[in-house]
């Protein structure tokens, strides 16, 4: 065991000296670690000894303060939250009424091709329930009659009927 | 999280020990007050990382050792006149007093928190080496500094 060992376990030693007594034995016989221990020892009781020095008006302002701050912080983190969700919700407001002012939904229905629609049966019959006659004169003018060659003809031999009988 | 009650009731019990730490390594009274504040307001804030493989009090001791030797190293011209507004040489004799004042100045701020760490909170070597995060062999080199600094103080 050498003086560096010993000397880095005077706290320990001077706290538990039985438990340490074989270096307790090296600091007694050895005059370098000797006066190395005493130094110690002085420094430690003075260590200790300063514990006195806060005022407890001190420590309770000083505890009060703390308290604050971290009321604050709570408050703040708080507010940060709330700052947040209402800056969503005005945002998406915002987008709402930005969409429904641009017209946007108007926009798309003018824009639509007629020819673009696929009419289904139904629709073409509510249409030739409208008028006859008016049916007929689009069917004639229209374009658009390869997917209802089948209805016309049905329509031109009801009509042929009608008026045959 | 932990709650606001709780943590009141932890800075109650334990603001004072943590202030005698913090005083003993920023060495000024005013700083030591502000440096408290600040280790447990951080504490607060990050309590969601304490894992609990320590106690709560050793935790929050690193935090303020590390608050108290970030503040010293920012601020290098801090004076140590603030002992002498709280001395009370009721249980110390005068001599060992005016000792007291005189050698923790004398310190540097890493021998200072060693010793601290060392005498006050009865950390080992390596306990106090991953406090203050760094290594056994600097802990003991800095040991041995102060030792032999306070030696050269009682023989003047």
């Amino acid at each position: 065991m050498n003086c560096s060992e010993v000397q880095l376990k005077f706290p320990e030693i001077l706290r538990e000296p039985k438990k340490y007594s074989t270096e307790m034995t090296h600091v007694k016989n050895c005059k370098n670690c000797k006066s190395e221990f005493d130094v110690f020892k002085l420094m430690s009781s003075s260590i200790q000894n300063m514990n006195d020095q806060i005022p407890l008006i001190v420590s309770r302002q000083n505890q009060k303060i703390i308290n604050s701050k971290i009321e604050r912080k709570n408050f703040a983190n708080r507010m940060r939250i709330l700052t947040s969700v209402a800056a969503v919700i005005i945002v998406s407001l915002i987008s709402i009424i930005l969409y429904q002012q641009s017209g946007q939904g108007q926009f798309y229905y003018d824009n639509l091709n007629v020819n673009d629609i696929a009419y289904s049966d139904e629709d073409v019959e509510m249409e030739f329930e409208l008028s006859e006659e008016e049916i007929l004169d689009y069917l004639i003018t229209s374009e658009n009659t390869n997917n209802l060659d089948e209805i016309v003809e049905d329509k031109f031999f009801d009509l042929e009927n009608k008026n045959g009988s | 999280m932990i709650k606001k009650k709780d943590f009141n009731q932890f800075v109650k019990e334990y603001h004072d020990r943590i202030y005698y730490t913090t005083i003993k390594i920023v060495g000024n009274v005013d700083d030591a007050l502000d440096c408290v504040q600040d280790t447990f307001v951080k504490a607060y804030k990050k309590y969601n990382q304490f894992k609990g493989d320590s106690t709560l009090y050793t935790w929050v001791n690193r935090i303020a050792i590390n608050t108290a030797l970030n503040f010293v190293n920012r601020n290098k011209t801090n004076n140590w006149n603030e002992f002498l507004e709280y001395d009370k040489p009721t249980k110390i004799e005068n001599e060992n007093t005016s000792f007291n004042k005189k050698w923790l100045s004398e310190l540097s701020p890493t021998e200072r928190s060693v010793i601290v760490l060392r005498i006050y909170d009865n950390m080992k070597i390596r306990e106090v080496a991953q406090v203050l995060n760094t290594s056994e062999s600097t802990v003991k080199v800095a040991y041995h500094r102060a030792v032999k600094k306070m030696k050269k103080i009682v023989k003047k």
